[in-house]
């Protein structure tokens, strides 16, 4: 699955957007640890280059999904951390269940054959 | 790479930078992923290369990353340049509100401009180019008969001249002719008197013109011996028909006679009067008609090659033509070809005038809000500089002094509607009811935004004059001086100082015009009228032919009305003469007349006169004093001997030097020997509405012994005229019950309409020149008291050094007074050309008149004096040691 999600570019993107939001509903993180905590949550399957991460992450700040700010890392180095907005919170909870139906739909046409 | 990025970090502090912050954090990324697997077990080369597989593509992760950032940096600038306008607009605000004296003068001069501008524009406007219901207004023309030495400007042509005009070919496509007359309507609940338009059949096609419904006139129309037809305005057919389309075919009874209506005109169609309810077909001019009654308006679309020019001269050679074939009613008299709406020689000159004077007042409160912009910017030089040691940007800075101007005009146009409305309802209500192209005068779109426009434009570039200037100014030349010091004000003092000039100069001109006007004013107001309106109540009645066919019927109930009025016992006198005195509203019928044994006159000066028939009672009644032998009574009757009185200056003028009394003349307009009618007594003189105008030659003949069907009646009354009006409409109902009583008002009421107008154009002219004196005199002292603000310093130094305080004032008074003083020899130069040319209003009064010159020149001087000495004596009296302080 991971390597059907990874050639497929868009649907990648938009996963990918949904997942660092969820990453970031538990308080401010910086990408390295977005990444560390997409790799513990989905076990390794949804293996993607991290550094894929960064546009991404740019991307949502610019449409006011997230906000960035310096901080001092746990290993006392400059690095950027990334924080959910208002606007990005409410796109998440949007998303998330439309997610949730559409995973629920296919699931269930897929039991049904 | 990680190193080296580190330090780049720190530009932030300057401003961000994408590039270093996206190298950091990959950086970031990748060290700690290095530092993840080491944790693992990894080697260190192991590591680093299983980081980098899973970072994947370093190059293309970045550049995705500044391509992101940089359409937010786009966007960020965009952000910024809207937020800094909105910045400058508050700030140019609150520049304004901190000095709100100086802004709300500023706002209210220029919504005096653009207001008034903006009404007179609208007003020349709807005068010179109306929108009107009908086909290409600009190439029709009127014709109008003009004697000058009889005071005539423009009365319509005689039948003769008209036929002669149709028969003018080459310089018309078509030629129509028409008069507007009360018609009486029955068949309703009460008789009614309607305007009606009798009008050649060809009228609304030379308009381009049709019917809405129903059918045009036809040439057989005018001439067939069948039923009359008429047609009917949008408005009676909507108000006596109920807007029913069957109204069409069916009679309307007019002076008593069914015609038949054929057609309804378009509901936003008017032609000369928007009262006129019904056209009715009249002849084409004959030739062989009449060639001493002048009572045809003639109206023609000038042939394409035509212009007004060719066609004045073709009626020139058309008029000799005339007053060769007949000398005793054409001789002295001209075809004058106009636009759509005759303008007086007095009247154009009046509106010329008061347009040259309103958008000198415009200029002048563009030079002032020019000199107030200069001085604050000025003013702030130091601020400016030091922003601009800050690294503000000099667009930015210039950006800032131009948002103010534009602010300012912005809310100097909204306020000028505050101004200008008003104006326009008062021109609508005042001058509206005479001239219909005014009944609905509005305020022109177009007219304002150009004014404003034109406002703003000069308040921009001498917003930009001074951010200009003020952005080449280094810090260092600002640190260096106090602001405004002695340099930079010698650099600006040409501007100023011609700034200056200009509106004392504009100040000057509207000054002695207004002052020439007024007293020229003055003097027609001197001259009396002639007669007393007060308590005087005045109406009309037109005894319908239908009714009473025969003209004797007519004058018997005419005769009646007057005899029951008299009889009334509310009432001291009533009397009544074919027209108001003054000439009010009507044509102007002047007669050739022939002196009996004095040929020398009648060859000499073709005598003429206007006549008048009256009734006994009119003199006592309008208290028109006389002056010798009798006045008439009920021995002048139709079968006495034909009488005649004479007016002052006619007597003077015929007989001067001798009684008139018992001498004779007579009405000989036509070929045919009229009776001699013998002077019985002399009144003094009315004066016509135009005192200029040469027409207080009269003739009174008693109306017994005249014809007519039409009477203006005039009733003294021994109290409050209206509370009379009651009795009056039941005296004349006593006689016929069917007889309109029309324009019923008192006397000072036809007074004050017929005033009105000159009364406007005087007002107009006063708020001009007292806002251009205004304007002067506070931009004079704002020069002084300018200069003062910014030469304290010095004042202050020169003080403590014992320079004497008249040396100080006289060396403040100089740089605002020198201007000053050249402005009002330009304005006393300038005044005497315009004045030259206003001759006509001029009545009475030379328009070089030294005195109206010296004291506007006086006064002027004296203001600007004072206006400077204020803020001057102000300046040393200061406390000189907190003016040294304070730089």
């Amino acid at each position: 699955m991971g390597e059907a999600v990874a050639r497929n570019p868009d649907l990648l993107r938009g996963t990918v957007e949904l997942l660092i939001l969820k990453a970031l509903t538990h308080g401010r993180q910086h990408g390295f640890g977005i990444a560390r905590w997409l790799e513990d949550v989905t076990s390794d399957v949804l293996r993607l280059e991290e550094g894929s991460l960064y546009p991404a992450l740019h991307r949502m700040e610019r449409r006011g999904w997230l906000e960035s700010e310096w901080g001092i890392s746990e290993n006392n180095r400059q690095v950027k951390y990334y924080r959910l907005t208002r606007r990005g919170r409410e796109y998440l909870q949007r998303e998330s269940s439309g997610w949730t139906e559409f995973a629920g739909a296919v699931f269930k046409v897929l039991q049904t054959t | 790479m990680g190193k080296t990025a580190m330090w780049r970090r720190y530009l932030r502090f300057w401003g961000a930078d994408p590039p270093a912050d996206v190298d950091a954090e990959i950086d970031f990324h990748l060290d700690a992923l290095v530092q993840h697997f080491i944790a693992r077990g990894m080697t260190a080369d192991q590591a680093r290369r299983e980081a980098s597989r899973r970072f994947g593509n370093v190059a293309r992760v970045r550049s995705e990353c500044l391509t992101v950032d940089k359409g937010s940096m786009r966007s960020a600038t965009r952000r910024e340049a809207l937020d800094a306008l909105s910045q400058d607009f508050r700030d140019s605000l609150r520049g304004l509100t901190r000095n709100p004296g100086l802004t709300l003068g500023a706002v209210l001069i220029l919504a005096l401009g653009i207001g008034l501008n903006t009404t007179v524009f609208s007003f020349n406007k709807a005068l010179l180019f109306p929108s009107l219901p009908i086909g290409d207004p600009p190439t029709l023309v009127k014709m109008w008969s003009q004697n000058l030495t009889r005071g005539i400007f423009a009365q319509p042509l005689s039948e003769a001249a008209a036929a002669a005009a149709v028969s003018a070919g080459q310089s018309f496509d078509d030629v129509a002719a028409y008069t507007v007359e009360p018609v009486t309507l029955t068949g309703g609940v009460e008789a009614e008197c309607i305007p009606s338009m009798r009008a050649t059949t060809n009228l609304f096609t030379l308009l381009r013109v049709a019917p809405e419904d129903g059918r045009n006139f036809q040439p057989d129309d005018a001439t067939s011996a069948g039923s009359p037809v008429a047609i009917i305005s949008d408005r009676a057919w909507k108000n006596r028909y109920g807007g029913d389309p069957s109204a069409i075919g069916r009679d309307i009874i007019l002076n008593g006679r069914p015609h038949t209506v054929i057609g309804v005109m378009p509901q936003e169609f008017w032609f000369e009067s928007k009262e006129v309810e019904v056209w009715l077909p009249r002849p084409m001019p004959r030739a062989e008609g009449a060639y001493d009654a002048r009572a045809l308006t003639t109206i023609a679309r000038l042939a394409p090659a035509a212009t007004m020019q060719s066609t004045q001269a073709d009626m020139q050679s058309l008029a000799l033509r005339l007053a060769r074939d007949y000398p005793q009613a054409n001789a002295g008299w001209d075809i004058l070809v106009t636009g759509l709406l005759p303008l007086g020689p007095g009247e154009k000159v009046f509106f010329g005038l008061v347009t040259t004077l309103t958008s000198l007042l415009l200029a002048a409160a563009c030079a002032h809000i020019a000199n107030l912009l200069l001085a604050r910017g000025m003013e702030r030089r130091g601020e400016v500089a030091i922003r601009a040691s800050l690294g503000a940007r000099r667009g930015r800075i210039m950006r800032q002094l131009f948002v103010e101007s534009v602010a300012l005009s912005i809310v100097g146009g909204v306020c000028s509607l505050l101004i200008a409305l008003p104006i326009v309802v008062e021109i609508r209500t005042v001058l509206g009811p005479r001239t219909p192209y005014l009944s609905d005068l509005s305020l022109d779109g177009a007219a304002l935004a150009l004014t404003a426009g034109l406002t703003l434009l000069a308040t921009a570039l001498f917003g930009l004059a001074p951010a200009l200037r003020l952005s080449s100014v280094t810090a260092s030349d600002a640190m260096k001086q106090p602001p405004g010091g002695a340099i930079a004000g010698r650099r600006r003092r040409p501007l100023v100082s011609a700034l200056i000039g200009l509106e004392v100069t504009i100040a000057t001109v509207a000054l002695i015009v207004t002052a020439l006007y007024a007293r020229a004013a003055n003097n027609v107001l001197a001259i009396p009228y002639g007669f007393e309106p007060k308590n005087v109540v005045t109406f009309r009645l037109d005894v319908p032919e239908y009714k009473y066919p025969e003209a004797e019927s007519a004058a018997r109930v005419l005769t009646a009305v007057h005899q029951r009025l008299e009889a009334l016992p509310s009432i001291q006198t009533a009397g009544a003469g074919t027209r108001l005195p003054l000439n009010i509203g009507a044509g102007l019928p002047t007669e050739a007349i022939t002196l009996d044994e004095r040929p020398d006159i009648a060859q000499g000066q073709s005598p003429w006169t206007i006549t008048t028939a009256v009734t006994p009672g009119y003199f006592e009644a309008l208290g028109i004093p006389l002056l010798q032998g009798r006045a008439f009574d009920s021995r002048d009757s139709n079968e006495a001997q034909p009488v005649v009185m004479i007016s002052r200056s006619m007597a003077r003028a015929y007989w001067p030097n001798e009684d008139p009394v018992g001498r004779r003349f007579r009405l000989s307009g036509g070929a045919t020997a009229a009776p001699w009618l013998t002077i019985v007594g002399v009144v003094d003189d009315v004066r016509p509405l135009d005192p200029t105008s040469p027409q207080v030659r009269q003739t009174y003949v008693p109306f017994a012994q005249s014809s007519g069907r039409e009477l203006v009646y005039f009733v003294a009354t021994r109290d409050a005229p209206l509370s009379r009006v009651q009795d009056i409409r039941l005296a004349v109902r006593d006689v016929d019950s069917e007889l309109p009583v029309v324009d019923l008002r008192p006397m000072t009421d036809v007074m004050s309409i017929a005033m009105s107008g000159a009364d406007l154009g005087q007002k107009s002219l006063r708020v001009n020149a007292l806002m251009s004196a205004l304007l002067a005199v506070s931009g004079v002292y704002s020069v002084v008291a300018f200069a003062v603000a910014r030469r304290r310093r010095e004042i202050a130094i020169r003080v403590a050094l014992g320079g004497t305080r008249r040396s100080i004032v006289i060396m403040l008074l100089r740089q605002a007074l020198r201007p000053a003083l050249v402005g009002i020899l330009l304005g006393l130069v300038l005044s005497a050309l315009v004045s030259r040319g206003l001759t006509v209003m001029l009545f009475g009064v030379d328009p070089l008149d030294p005195l109206t010159y010296g004291l506007t020149a006086l006064a002027l001087s004296m203001a600007a004096i004072v206006a400077s000495c204020v803020p001057a004596l102000r300046a040393i009296r200061a406390n000189t040691v907190a003016a040294l302080r304070a730089d």
